[in-house]
């Protein structure tokens, strides 16, 4: 599914030079059947893979990660729009990792450095949203919305002074916070790869018990869930999903918001099917993004980004129109 | 006999769900004793019995249950399951033996009836595998609760009586031995109501199951409970079999309202006629 459709994107009429790559892209969903493409393809193509493969792991490193953040989010929070942008947590974890830079940390922790920020900074964040939020005993969802808002507005200032007196890099940093994916270096990828298995198997290790907390806390209480402490963790897990993401491919948003509702029209509400599914859509989805970021404008790019928030803006005023009943008569929160 | 559930001198407040699911012990000490939404009671619960907590509005009725089903915990005093304290059972052990039915159940992803009443399984099965025998449990409590039909349904589109007997099959999959209700009855016409009362009455007759319900509506309780607890401002005002407890003279000073008491042919069971010309 995932080979298919990266066909598909390149079958929509590229310029002559991406269409000298269909095979390493196509490929490099699958690093093994990529090793053997180049072998047998045009020699190009080995220079291509350097370039393109880091390129189209990453979109499915960040795809996966923030729509697993996504899912994971719209569980824990019982709110079909909870998504990692929105949150304001994409902005912790581009504040922490600003604050990185910012220290000229790079030299001392090397590779680790900007997802270990990114997830501190996305922790941060999640943390502050959810006291913001949790004024009053119970967990209010337009408060959690509201309090994204504020993380994010106050996250993005702080980004932008640092940036300001930071002068070199300028446009490097900017660029990276609207969402690209040209950056990373195979090395940060195997760290977040790491950490994303890992991330992955705890989330889908308690994704029964997050489905049990979508009936409310005290339900799920009921039925022998240790509910602080699932929620804790998820919360955990969500956060360091966005830092990876983050850290690979700056600020994308609205993945998250629209791959768990396309997941979940396919695979049902079940966290345990679904977390998997997002993920798998999540890649598809932006691998997708990417070649469109590419082609669009050739042979200049736009930053990835763009395009999401070019599709994710009008789902979410869908999504708010259409549960608009639900979420904002306040039932039960 | 047994005593299923015993209550000794207990207290409780609104409390933060927070402290009381973390740890075992309140941090409502502290708290000014005014707040105080339950006082003193006393009382136990038979095996096998419907036991009806009856009273006004904001006389404490849902904050008792919440104490008995440990979302809150007492000041002091001590609630006893199966002459253990109720704060040293884990919370998956404590799964298995109660289950609760809340007035409502609203669930914002479109899950099937059947995936709802399954989750009723949650305390005891893996996380991933089902198995045939947890199908079949949960087969079972579906068609006890008469839900087998629905089980395709989406839980959200399902009717207040219907979501309700849901929640009652998912309560059966847990395989409890205490059902706990808040306002079973609360949003449900006539037929769903005796429908609701009837399939508890099936419960403690064929599982043995010890059932403890509040509600609003004196004449069902009256009509399906064995006892009453009768709760005035947090107080235990009096505690009997449905014609010891609903008296016009108590229904006067508890609720404030005047009423006439007919008695059923068959059973004797009271029937409370509010009294419209004097009020």
């Amino acid at each position: 599914m995932l080979v298919s459709l990266s066909i598909g994107a390149v079958d929509i009429p590229p310029s002559q030079i991406l269409f000298i790559l269909t095979h390493p892209r196509t490929a490099s969903n699958e690093i093994r059947t990529a090793n053997q493409a180049s072998g047998t393809t045009h020699t190009s193509a080995v220079i291509l893979l350097q370039l393109r493969l880091p390129r189209v792991l990453t979109a499915v490193l960040v795809g996966a990660c923030l729509s697993l953040a996504g899912a994971i989010f719209q569980g824990l929070l019982r709110n079909p729009l909870a998504e990692p942008f929105i949150l304001g947590v994409s902005s912790g974890a581009a504040l922490g990792v600003t604050f990185g830079m910012f220290l000229a940390l790079p030299v001392a922790l090397g590779l680790y450095t900007v997802p270990l920020f990114a997830s501190l900074g996305a922790a941060l964040a999640m943390a502050v949203v959810y006291r913001l939020a949790c004024i009053g005993a119970r967990l209010s969802v337009f408060n959690l919305i509201i309090s994204g808002v504020i993380v994010n507005a106050v996250a993005s200032a702080l980004i932008m002074f640092m940036v300001s007196i930071m002068e070199r890099e300028l446009h490097g940093v900017l660029f990276w916070l609207m969402g690209r994916l040209d950056t990373t270096t195979m090395g940060t990828l195997r760290i977040l790869t790491i950490a994303v298995a890992v991330v992955f198997s705890a989330a889908i290790y308690f994704s029964r018990d997050l489905n049990l907390l979508t009936l409310g806390e005290e339900d799920a209480f009921h039925l022998g869930v240790n509910v602080e402490r699932v929620k804790r963790l998820l919360f955990f897990a969500g956060s360091i999903l966005t830092g990876c993401a983050v850290a690979a491919g700056g600020i994308v948003g609205f993945v998250g918001l629209i791959v768990p509702h396309g997941a979940r029209a396919l695979v049902g509400p079940d966290n345990r099917f679904l977390f998997p599914a997002s993920m798998l859509l999540g890649a598809i989805l932006m691998v997708t993004a990417d070649i469109a970021a590419r082609t669009a404008s050739s042979p200049s790019e736009i930053p990835v980004g763009v395009i999401t928030a070019l599709l994710g803006g009008p789902f979410f005023l869908v999504v708010l129109k259409r549960k608009s009943g639900l979420v904002w008569s306040g039932r039960r929160d | 006999m047994i005593n299923k559930i015993e209550v000794e001198n207990l207290n409780g407040s609104y409390a933060s769900l927070r402290s009381a699911r973390t740890n075992g012990s309140s941090s409502l000490n502290g708290l000014n004793s005014s707040n105080r939404v339950i006082r003193d009671l006393n009382f136990s619960v038979r095996e096998g019995e419907i036991y009806g907590v009856i009273g006004p509005n904001g006389s404490g009725k849902t904050t008792l249950l919440r104490l008995l089903s440990r979302v809150l915990l007492p000041d002091d005093g001590e609630i006893r399951i199966e002459g253990k304290d109720l704060r040293r059972y884990s919370i998956q052990h404590l799964a298995r033996m109660m289950a609760v039915v809340p007035q409502e159940t609203t669930v914002d992803f479109s899950f099937t009836a059947f995936d709802i009443a399954a989750m009723g399984r949650a305390p005891y099965s893996g996380r991933f595998i089902t198995g045939r025998h947890e199908k079949q449990v949960i087969e079972d409590s579906m068609r006890t609760t008469d839900t087998w039909h629905l089980r395709n349904r989406i839980f959200n589109t399902l009717s207040g009586g219907e979501a309700q007997r849901v929640v009652i099959a998912r309560s059966l999959a847990q395989k409890c031995k205490i059902l706990l209700l808040d306002e079973p009855t609360a949003h449900l016409d006539l037929k769903y109501q005796s429908g609701i009362f009837g399939l508890l009455r099936r419960l403690r007759d064929e599982e043995g199951i010890t059932i403890v319900l509040t509600t609003h509506d004196l004449n069902l309780a009256a009509l399906f409970c064995d006892r009453l607890f009768l709760l005035h401002a947090g107080r235990k005002e009096v505690e009997g079999t449905p014609n010891e407890v609903i008296t016009h003279e108590r229904i006067k000073t508890v609720y404030g309202a005047d009423c006439r008491i007919f008695y059923e042919e068959m059973r004797g069971v009271p029937i409370i006629y509010p009294n419209v010309e004097n009020q």
